[in-house]
């Protein structure tokens, strides 16, 4: 808030002519105006009702054009609007109403707040940074150190939504904040090694798909934001809000979430919901970040406005729902549920790819797909020998031919866990990958070899 | 194409759709259902769609497919579901073809749309965007 003091004559309050100190500083105060009032320049904070109930993607905007106006007035009656008044005050009045030491610590501090919460909105990405400004990763740990560390950073956050879910499903009070530590630890997983928590999410749990689910979007969704370059505070944003992006599930009923075969129409309907409900329940809360509670609200809207609830047009969505919206759509597919097996990394990157500018932001989309790798770390594989293996971890330097534990040779019979580097320039050349296959392809399941230590066994030998 | 759960889920390579797959629409009994294309073999195709897909042993597809050297339009091809993997994200489903309804012209059209997709398919950069790696 700008301070500024003026020496102005004033008329005498006496016959005896003085010069009086005046003091003025700049308010910012709030103030509701109806919608055939609305100026261009208007700084528009608050509406006469939710912001998600509106078409209007960001929480706070000024005014530019008056088309924004038009909108306002389809959509409201009223809105609330902030704007700087002046006020003066002379010097004796303002000793008059001092308040002490801690008093007037508050009075400086409440508008460097709200100076403070502006800028943080102001600084809500709306693509990823510029390549001038794009953070570059590199890790400081190798996959196999990290793993242990990441395995129990991984059951941790796994217990933390459990809790979070299950405390929204009985009505218990439920403490958001505390996932934000589980997100701490899971962006400093993904800061350190790109690959160990990666690891962790294509072992899948067919009974626990939906905090698992909300995990892996999590570690995906930090993944990507890594990947795109993002400081580690925006990193950090983006992983809550996938963390957080399903909580809506804990109002679906049990016998639709966890139904054992495929749902039908209705019963889709109802768990599309969860999107709504996701909104309400942070809203009620009232601990969550705004960004959480948009993506919650829109992770299932479309650029093409066919998606859900609320079917927003491209430009309506914002920038993070539409990168939870690719780490949840992967983990979607390459996930078991309760009436169907997973499927392959790739049948998921193959949905992105076709649906990259209909349904999904068409940058982005490639750039998950770059970031994900065609033979991520856990994918199983057959090379063209027929051999079936484990890919261990991807070679920075060429992606197609990362490290692969064997397990099955040419035959598909087991055989000693061999690991090799298919880019290591002393092996075989000729040998690659010819496919990636489902997990539990020919008896093949990564959660297997990763619990039997075979994984950890050879990554800690890196 | 064979699919068998329990083995290996896909024993034939699929080729991932061009953008020269249009109008794809899945018609049940008393629905029509826009889908997108994904993976194509001359047997059966991958599909996705924003819709809930009905739970419905045959239907009808009818696409077209339209580059410079080819041009094919399908109508009320027979199919039966090989699975269908329903998600909040949207419903991906396998399709196959009857073969033993297609006729002789849609078998050869079929062929050589598969032919296509494998002379433009590079198996190490499935979407051709590691060109430099």
């Amino acid at each position: 808030m700008a301070h500024s003091r003026l020496y102005l004559s004033k008329t005498p309050l006496s016959s005896e002519s003085h010069e009086q100190e005046l003091v003025t500083s700049h308010q910012i105060i709030e103030k509701e105006v109806p919608v055939n009032q609305l100026q261009i320049g208007m700084h528009v904070i608050r509406l006469d009702r939710p912001w998600l109930e509106t078409d209007f993607p960001l929480q706070g905007f000024i005014i530019k054009d008056p088309d924004q106006i038009k909108r306002l007035a389809e959509q409201c009656q009223y809105v609330v609007i902030q704007t700087k008044v002046v006020v003066s005050k002379e010097k004796n009045e303002r000793r008059v109403t001092k308040q002490g030491l801690f008093a007037r610590l508050f009075r400086k501090q409440k508008p460097a707040a709200n100076t403070k919460v502006l800028a943080n909105y102001s600084k809500i990405a709306t693509a990823p940074p510029p390549p001038e400004k794009r953070i570059i990763y590199t890790d400081q740990v190798g996959t196999g150190k990290e793993l242990s560390k990441a395995k129990v950073t991984y059951e941790d956050a796994k217990t933390s939504v459990d809790h979070l879910m299950e405390n929204i499903r009985f009505g218990r009070s439920a403490n958001v904040l505390e996932s934000s530590a589980a997100v701490d630890h899971i962006v400093d997983s993904v800061i350190r090694n790109q690959d160990a928590l990666r690891w962790l999410t294509k072992i899948k749990h067919q009974d626990a798909y939906t905090a698992e689910h909300s995990l892996n979007v999590c570690i995906l969704s930090a993944t990507f934001a890594r990947f795109l370059g993002h400081d580690e505070s925006e990193i950090r944003r983006i992983a809550m809000s996938g963390l957080l992006h399903d909580v809506g599930k804990s109002r679906v009923p049990l016998d639709i979430l966890n139904k054992h075969g495929r749902l039908t129409a209705e019963e889709l309907n109802i768990m599309k919901e969860h999107t709504t409900f996701g909104k309400d329940l942070l809203l009620s809360i009232g601990q969550a970040d705004r960004i959480a509670v948009d993506v919650a609200h829109t992770h299932h809207e479309r650029l093409d406005g066919k998606g859900y609830p609320r079917g927003l047009k491209a430009h309506q969505i914002p920038y993070y729902a539409k990168i939870v919206a690719l780490a949840d759509c992967y983990d979607a597919i390459t996930s078991s549920r309760c009436y169907d097996g997973a499927r392959a990394s790739m049948e998921a990157l193959d949905i992105i790819y076709k649906c990259r500018g209909v349904q999904f932001d068409k940058q982005l989309a490639i750039d998950f797909i770059k970031c994900i790798g065609i033979y991520p770390p856990g994918a199983i594989v057959e090379l063209n020998t027929g051999e079936v293996g484990i890919v261990i971890s991807a070679n920075a330097e060429s992606k197609l031919r990362p490290k692969v534990l064997l397990v099955r040779n040419k035959d598909k019979k087991t055989i000693n866990e061999t690991p090799i580097d298919l880019n290591n320039i002393e092996f075989d050349q000729r040998i690659k990958i010819a496919r990636e296959l489902p997990d539990g392809s020919f008896g093949v399941n990564s959660r297997d070899y990763l619990s039997m230590g075979a994984i950890m066994d050879i990554m800690g030998k890196r | 194409m064979t699919f068998d759960p329990a083995q290996d889920k896909r024993q034939a390579k699929r080729y991932l759709c061009d953008e020269h797959f249009k109008q794809c629409v899945l018609m049940f009994e008393d629905l029509a259902l826009e889908v997108t294309a994904i993976d194509f073999t001359k047997e059966g195709m991958g599909l996705f769609a924003s819709e809930h897909i009905p739970d419905s042993g045959s239907f009808k597809l009818s696409m077209s497919y339209e580059n410079p050297a080819l041009h094919h339009c399908f109508e009320d091809l027979a199919c039966t579901l090989v699975y269908c993997n329903l998600t909040e994200v949207g419903s991906h489903c396998g399709i196959r073809f009857e073969q033993d309804q297609l006729s002789p012209e849609n078998q050869t059209a079929l062929k050589a749309i598969e032919a296509n997709l494998a002379s433009l398919d590079d198996p190490e950069d499935r979407y051709h965007l590691f060109g430099d790696d």
